[in-house]
């Protein structure tokens, strides 16, 4: 059976969001991941890593730094904004930035909870194929 | 020192995908129309190739994906000098586009909050 656009369109219950991007000097990225999960509410952070040439290094030499990609809601996205600032130093260190950028569509993105995978209390065999 | 957040705006964002191995010509060119800096990551092309048959070995597949915060008066030029360094024209060669930022923040040396501030005053007068 084939779905029509007006169902697909119901299946996917996307909300405008923000995302905020920082890159940082490589190695206080995980840091700063752990913070945010701990002090705000984001919606997902994504941690790369990329090198980088910024205007203060005359020499134009590369350094490596970590890029987060951090999901808000657009309601949380000044209070984020602002705890992102304060987290990477950005008054106080060269080589680091920050950029909003505005999401029109984001799916919701939500973890199982372990609570209901264990609650089912599924017997090993079951889980275990032939 | 005040700790105050400063934020930019009118800012955007210039994204430009190439082949591996051409990024550095274009964060070059891009530095000498005026860009401040510019960060690149690794990336592998995909969709088109598989439809190229026995040409897409003709298409680098691995990409390097460069990104620079511009000002929105800057942003044309180095979208222009970037283009023209990357060869965008020739098939093949890779993308760009231009994201707008609801905004930024760097940091600013205290000479330039200085500079700044003191402009700030003499347009209160």
């Amino acid at each position: 059976m084939t779905n029509s656009p007006s169902t697909e369109k119901e299946r996917t219950p996307c909300t405008p969001a923000k995302l905020i991007i920082c890159t940082v000097p490589q190695g206080i990225g995980a840091e700063i991941v752990v913070q945010l999960y701990e002090q705000s509410e984001v919606i997902n952070i994504q941690h790369s890593t990329a090198r980088a040439q910024y205007a203060h290094d005359t020499n134009h030499d590369w350094q490596e730094v970590d890029i987060l990609q951090v999901f808000v809601t657009e309601a949380l996205a000044d209070e984020v904004f602002k705890l992102m600032y304060e987290l990477t130093n950005l008054h106080g260190e060269e080589g680091r930035y920050i950029y909003q950028v505005h999401l029109p569509k984001v799916t919701p993105f939500k973890l199982p909870l372990t609570r209901d995978l264990t609650s089912k209390e599924i017997p090993l065999e079951e889980v275990v194929s032939d | 020192m005040s700790n105050e957040m400063i934020v930019l705006t009118d800012v955007s964002l210039i994204t430009c995908t190439v082949p591996r191995g051409n990024a550095d010509t274009v964060v070059a060119a891009a530095r000498a129309a005026g860009a401040q800096g510019a960060s690149i990551q690794y990336g592998r092309g995909a969709g088109i190739r598989e439809r190229l048959g026995i040409f897409s070995i003709t298409v680098e597949a691995e990409k390097e994906i460069i990104q620079i915060m511009v000002s929105k008066q800057q942003q044309d030029d180095i979208f222009a000098a970037i283009y023209r360094a990357a060869k965008l024209d020739i098939p093949g060669m890779g993308l760009m586009f231009v994201t707008p930022l609801d905004r930024a923040a760097t940091y600013i040396s205290p000479q330039i909050k200085e500079k700044f501030a003191s402009h700030g005053d003499s347009n209160d007068d």
